[in-house]
């Protein structure tokens, strides 16, 4: 069985290099930028550092959400960016600054799943940043429901 | 004082405290109420949100058009990013937070349909991008609905604004809310103050009347301690287990006992016998009138061992426990002893009284009901003691008295009671020891054996002789009262035989007592009703053998019992004092009588010695020749020596009186009683009436003759009439003629007659002008 899955993997990598570009362009990724450059990571890389659940309701969900991503802090690690403010820019150019110090401290993720599946563009993927509101009353309003920003493409460390 | 003002004030204090506490509660309300519309402004900004959603759609029809121009595979991507952009903002705007707004108004889920149309309508499109016309075609879908997403964001600024200043007024009446209850509870907060500060007020005076109150309670115990200290009684208060609360000094005093044995706490069996107290009074029932009565002081006294008489009083406290007195009354006991015997006793002879041989004959009569212990009350009186007192003088009658007691003593036995009831009565109780009379019978002769003796007083030597009246219990009364007065009515029967004997008591006597009362009761009525008549026995001259006088002599014609002789009621009439009436009527009819009589025929009449007893006699007599107009000479009156026994001086100057107004005095029934000659020396009489029973007897025994003939020789020497009493026979008259008398008088010659007989017998005499012949007209 693993030399099966890893023959589908190894014809899927053919197919994604050589069959359309289109194909390459359907893994989202994120970029991240610090002093030292830029870092792009795939949803695949992303996924192989490890996905932690937060598991808690949103304004924008119905009911409690099982969001799985990788945790900001380690992310930022291993872009080695660093820096005390994160700008999160999502695909419709929308940004916000983020105190770098609330990933660590409140262990903030940049969501990849949602109750298990992907998120598309027009449900608010690929990527999402989520805090634990739940498990936080402090982070249960402004300006941490406003730094949850959805569709990322890319962070900017300073 | 105001415990009501207290109350009052202490309910207002619980308002304002509760009013505080809802406004507190408000507060707390609004506070939450308001932290819940902040949240909703929290959530999200509507506004924001919104706002992005023109843009993103232009980017899209920017790319499309973009698109159209260039063409080209790598920009497809692109245009489905941006399509893909726009279809997550549809998504955001329908979602929960935004639906407040949504559903604000209907146009706006009219835009959010006609956006969602737009899309659906493009999304098929998007895959035939490269053909030729299809961005332009996606254009012509996509161009009207900018400006409504442009309308959507003014709207929502609209809306927000509204939301904002629906918030800023929530806000500002929250700010008056705040500012109301804020007031409120500065007013609360005032009333509370001004409440506690009343409270405080009144708390204060009540303390302040608290401190007066201990203080006046201070002085109310130190006047009650003095009171206590002041007191003549023992005073002691009790709990309910009978120990000491307080006591005074007197109760130590009395019992004495030290302080500090008798400290509070103590019981107090352990200080007095405990029966003291038990058998004391328990209530203060006794009045103050009461005190001094002997009895309540015989049976409340306590004797204590050391002498002391002790009165003690109990009574229950209105708390529980005793207040208990304790009066000293040895002395008055004493006293009342005293008074008590005295009272009981008679001083003369130191012998119980009438009223504690009353007394005693009651307990007598309890004994006999329980023990069967026959008794008998013998009555004593001395015969003519009244003659002692009056010849010897009062002190020699008391010194008999007390000689006569000193013998009954002597001859009861102890267990037998002597009493002396006044003046020569004395009463013995006698215990019988059997129902026979025997043991009875032969003391009354002892006592009268006895008392008979010789007494020797200041060189007198006095005899009398004492009679005995005897009444027997049960058989003679089943009380004092009864027993005393059927032995007194004994004593009156054996009296009435003759001195020196003894009666017991029988039913008879009381008959006779009974007809005794009804007689006197006739005797009233009779003179009243003229029932009664003069009958005359007329006095004949023995030298003349004619009518010289007339005696009078009473008769009663009674209704139911015929003609009654004076033998019968004039001795009644007399202790009765009815004769004063029955004399006064029958001098006055006498001399009224005596009128009609030839002029030489005198009247004679007799008086009583009770009469003697009034001074109105003289006076009477006065009247009687006035009233009738006789000449004074044509009176006799005739009394007996019993005048002359009693009341000496002064009958005799009655008599005086009388005999100067004319009218002459005979002694009657001369020759019985006493006869002392010193009485012919005392009073220089008229005539002396020669008594019937010497004359009766003259035919049989010579002293009898001797006698008539002494009197009459004594008569004539002293210048005296004679009558001789009685004559029945020839030989009589003979006899009492040769003897000298002047006159005589009898049935030899006349029975008393009714007064028109004896006129008829003047009226022949004047007629025949002859000698008296005989009794047989």
């Amino acid at each position: 069985m693993p030399a099966l899955r890893s023959l589908t993997t190894i014809v899927f990598a053919i197919l994604a290099a050589f069959a359309t570009p289109v194909l390459a362009q359907d893994v989202p990724a994120v970029t991240i930028t610090g002093a030292s450059g830029s870092v792009t990571f795939d949803r695949t890389q992303l996924e192989a550092m490890g996905l932690v659940s937060i598991k808690t309701k949103t304004p924008w969900n119905e009911g409690v959400v099982d969001f799985e991503g990788v945790p900001l802090a380690l992310l930022l690690e291993k872009a080695n960016a660093k820096g005390d403010t994160t700008t999160v820019t999502a695909l419709n150019d929308y940004s916000v600054d983020i105190p770098t110090a609330d990933f660590a401290e409140f262990g903030a993720i940049l969501a990849v799943k949602r109750n298990g599946a992907y998120m598309p563009v027009d449900d608010q993927g690929p990527f999402f940043v989520i805090y634990p509101f739940d498990s936080n009353p402090t982070l249960q309003g402004q300006p941490y429901y406003g730094r949850a920003v959805w569709q990322v493409k890319e962070l900017t460390v300073q | 004082m105001n415990s009501s003002t207290l109350r009052v004030l202490r309910i207002a204090l619980t308002v304002v405290i509760l009013g505080f506490i809802a406004s507190a509660i408000y507060i707390s309300a609004l506070v939450f109420q308001r932290q819940a519309a902040l949240e909703g402004v929290g959530l999200g900004n509507v506004t924001w949100i919104v706002a992005q959603a023109p843009s993103e759609f232009a980017r899209l029809e920017q790319r499309v058009s973009a698109f159209g121009l260039e063409g080209g595979q790598s920009n497809a991507a692109e245009v489905k990013l941006r399509f893909d952009i726009v279809g997550n903002r549809l998504k955001t705007l329908r979602t929960r937070d935004i639906e407040a707004f949504s559903l604000s108004d209907p146009r706006i889920g009219q835009i959010l349909n006609d956006l969602e149309q737009a899309l659906n309508d493009t999304r098929p499109l998007l895959d035939d991008l490269a053909e030729p016309g299809t961005p332009a075609r996606i254009l012509t879908i996509l161009e009207p609905i900018y400006p409504k997403l442009a309308r959507l964001s003014t709207d929502a600024n609209v809306w927000n604004v509204a939301r904002i200043a629906a918030d800023r007024e929530a806000l500002f009446g929250l700010q008056w809310a705040f500012t109301w209850v804020a007031i409120g509870m500065i007013a609360c907060g005032s009333a509370l103050a001004g409440l506690l500060l009343l409270h405080n007020n009144l708390l204060g005076r009540a303390q302040e009347v608290l401190k007066q109150k201990e203080q006046s309670l201070a002085l109310q115990n130190a006047r009650f301690d003095t009171a206590l200290d002041a007191m003549s009684l023992g005073l002691v208060l009790l709990d309910t287990q009978y120990r000491i609360i307080v006591c005074n000094p007197r109760f130590l005093a009395i019992f004495g006992l030290d302080k500090a044995l008798a400290a509070p706490g103590t019981p107090i069996a352990d200080l007095i016998a405990p029966e003291l107290l038990s058998d004391a009074v328990h209530e203060f029932t006794r009045a103050d009138d009461d005190e001094d009565d002997i009895a309540v002081l015989n049976e409340r006294a306590h004797h204590l061992p050391n002498g002391m008489v002790l009165l003690i009083t109990r009574d229950s406290m209105a708390e529980g426990g005793w207040v208990c007195t304790f009066e000293d009354v040895t002395e008055r006991h004493r006293a009342q002893n005293r008074v008590v015997h005295m009272a009981h006793h008679d001083a003369l002879t130191g012998m119980p009284n009438r009223l504690l041989f009353w007394e005693s004959i009651t307990q007598a009569v309890r004994g006999l009901g329980q023990r069967a212990q026959p008794f008998a009350v013998l009555f004593l009186d001395l015969d003519r003691f009244k003659e002692v007192n009056d010849t010897l003088g009062h002190p020699v009658g008391d010194a008999l008295l007390r000689q006569v007691a000193e013998r009954l003593r002597h001859t009861l036995s102890p267990r037998d009671i002597v009493a002396r009831l006044g003046g020569d009565e004395f009463a013995v109780l006698h215990y019988c020891g059997d129902t026979s009379l025997d043991s009875t019978l032969e003391l009354s002769e002892r006592l009268i054996d006895t008392v008979g003796r010789p007494y020797h007083i200041e060189d007198h030597e006095i005899v009398v002789s004492t009679s005995i009246g005897i009444a027997v219990a049960p058989a003679d009364g089943s009380d004092s009262d009864q027993l005393m007065k059927n032995a007194d009515l004994a004593l009156y029967s054996a009296k009435a035989d003759g001195t020196g004997t003894s009666r017991f008591f029988t039913a008879r006597m009381e008959q006779v007592l009974r007809s005794r009362h009804l007689l006197e009761a006739d005797l009233r009525s009779g003179i009243r009703l003229g029932q009664f008549e003069l009958f005359y026995q007329p006095l004949i001259s023995l030298k003349t053998r004619r009518i010289v006088s007339g005696e009078a002599l009473m008769r009663w014609r009674h209704p139911e019992h015929g003609l009654i002789s004076p033998a019968d009621f004039i001795p009644l009439a007399e202790e009765t004092g009815v004769i004063d009436l029955l004399g006064e009527w029958a001098l006055l009819q006498a001399c009224r009588d005596a009128l009609a009589w030839p002029e030489h025929i005198r009247v004679s009449v007799n008086l009583s010695p009770v009469q003697f007893r009034k001074a109105g006699l003289f006076d009477m007599v006065k009247a009687a020749l006035a009233d009738s107009g006789i000449a004074p000479q044509r009176l006799e009156l005739e009394i007996t020596e019993s005048v002359l026994l009693r009341n000496n001086a002064a009958n005799l100057e009655a008599l005086r009186r009388l005999r100067a107004l004319g009218l002459t005095i005979a002694l009657d029934d001369f020759g019985t009683g006493y006869s002392s000659l010193s009485y012919l020396q005392r009073f220089p009489f008229d005539k002396l009436k020669i008594d019937q029973s010497f004359v009766r007897d003259l035919e049989n025994r010579p002293d009898s003759l001797a006698i008539v003939q002494s009197i009459a020789t004594l008569g004539r020497n002293l210048k005296m009439q004679t009558t001789a009493e009685g004559v029945e026979t020839q030989a009589q008259l003979d006899i009492i003629t040769e003897a000298g008398c002047s006159e005589a008088q009898g049935y030899f010659f006349s029975r008393p007659t009714p007064e028109t007989e004896f006129r008829a017998l003047l009226t022949q005499q004047d007629l025949e002008s002859g000698p008296l012949r005989s009794h047989k007209w």
